[in-house]
């Protein structure tokens, strides 16, 4: 019986290895500058985790093999200096896979958010509210006008509350309920939420933020392949949640002027 | 003189009567058992759970027995209303996460093999674990009282954010305080 239960530790282990090894279940494209550090990142999470799965299982399958239905007088066999060299091992192995995962991630991770935009990043402003995101490209003057949140009104399109007739600077700016970008240039996303926390995620792009009512954040990317991607909430809205989405266009320099000549116009 | 005072004092006789040995015992072992019988049970509650929010995703009009009486206005006709979907929905997460994903890893599985491990007689304070068992215990009572209490759980999903679980409500305001108090009592006793 428990060289059965040990077998069939094994066969679990290596079962549940295969996908993993096949990448039988990739990771979407990689669109984004920063993509392949948080990629890496992942690859050796997964290996050293896998290694360290693979082997526990099996040193546990050999155990079981090997000392199930001993006799009773057989001799005990114990770690190496006993209790205290068991947890000073412990503690050493897994002290070591934990921290050096965590330094080589402070990489990834402040690359993306310790490192500001740069200063010709393209701002665009983003308002999650329920169940849209709407954007807002700040026109040939470059500023964005104020928010006037008493003036939103969706049934004229006022979806951020733009005073166009007092606010000078809110005049150029461009409302959109799609978002486009040129390809490989860095985007400064500004984010704020209208009503309750909701998430900006594009799986390809390796970006994901959560917006916080109150809280104004930002982050920023560069798209290096031009496509349509899909924008979705990740963070639970309420009753429209599961339908809460916007598409993400990468253009080329010209076509992105294009677009963006032709939002300008239905304004 | 003193060692042997100090060895009667470590081993005391083992515990009599039903109630010592299988429902308040000190034994790490039995409250790691009874730790598992609990997840076990909340697992199978969220089980159902998802069971129901899967059968709203194929039959979205399905009449399912029975969540008339759970929630009048949440379940109508015993119809799930999208409200309800979302209470469901919160109460899996949250058994699933606290009662299932904390409880059998770390406190039933911690607590049967890790003095074995490390060679101990029992966990330090036998008394705490064994009262923390119970506050776990009572804090799912507390949690599932929740569906049965005005028109059922909160619908802010069980990260609970604000503003969505102070404004999103079916019924009686102030929908979320049973699961907070669930939450309370079952994350000081962990």
């Amino acid at each position: 019986m428990a060289k059965f239960f040990a077998v069939t530790i094994i066969m679990i282990a290596i079962a549940s290895a295969i996908p993993v090894l096949r990448h039988t279940w990739p990771a979407p494209e990689d669109i984004s500058v920063h993509g392949h550090l948080i990629d890496e990142q992942m690859s050796e999470t997964m290996a050293e985790a896998g290694i360290s799965f693979l082997a526990a299982q099996f040193i546990l399958a050999i155990f079981i093999w090997k000392f199930s239905n001993r006799p009773k007088d057989a001799k005990i066999r114990k770690f190496p200096g006993g209790a205290k060299g068991l947890v000073i091992a412990a503690l050493l192995l897994v002290g070591t896979e934990v921290l050096a995962l965590g330094i080589f991630g402070t990489r990834a991770w402040a690359s993306v958010y310790f490192t500001p935009p740069s200063a010709d990043a393209i701002p665009i402003q983003v308002q999650a509210g329920q169940f849209a995101f709407y954007f807002r490209y700040p026109g040939p003057d470059g500023k964005f006008g104020p928010l006037h949140p008493s003036l939103i009104n969706e049934a004229n399109e006022n979806f951020f509350g733009l005073d166009q007739t007092n606010d000078q600077d809110s005049k150029d700016d461009i409302a959109t309920a799609q978002m486009a970008i040129p390809v490989n240039r860095e985007i400064h996303l500004l984010m704020h939420a209208k009503d309750v926390g909701h998430s900006f995620y594009v799986p390809e792009l390796r970006v994901q933020q959560d917006f916080v009512p109150g809280l104004d954040l930002s982050i920023h990317f560069t798209a290096t392949k031009i496509g349509k991607y899909e924008i979705v909430c990740t963070q639970l809205c309420g009753l429209g949640h599961y339908n809460m989405k916007a598409y993400l266009y990468v253009y080329s320099q010209a076509d992105f002027d294009d677009w963006l000549k032709k939002q300008a116009a239905l304004q | 003189m003193a060692d042997v005072a100090a060895h009667a004092a470590q081993h005391h006789a083992p515990p009599q009567g039903f109630i010592r040995k299988h429902v308040f015992s000190l034994d790490h072992k039995v409250i790691g058992k009874q730790y598992y019988a609990l997840a076990l049970v909340a697992v199978f509650v969220g089980m159902v759970l998802s069971w129901i929010m899967r059968l709203h995703l194929g039959w979205t009009n399905l009449a399912i027995p029975g969540l008339h009486f759970l929630s009048k206005n949440g379940a109508p006709g015993d119809i799930m209303t999208p409200e309800y979907y979302l209470q469901l929905m919160t109460m899996h997460g949250t058994i699933m996460v606290f009662f299932v994903l904390t409880t059998a890893p770390f406190a039933a599985f911690g607590n049967f093999f890790l003095p074995i491990q490390v060679g101990a007689e029992d966990m330090p304070f036998p008394r705490f674990n064994m009262m923390s068992f119970w506050v776990t215990f009572v804090a799912f009572l507390v949690l599932i009282s929740s569906f049965f209490v005005g028109d059922g759980p909160t619908l802010g999903g069980w990260t609970q954010y604000a503003p969505l679980m102070q404004w999103a409500r079916l019924g009686v305001p102030g929908r979320a305080s049973a699961w907070c108090f669930g939450q309370l009592l079952s994350r000081s006793s962990a």
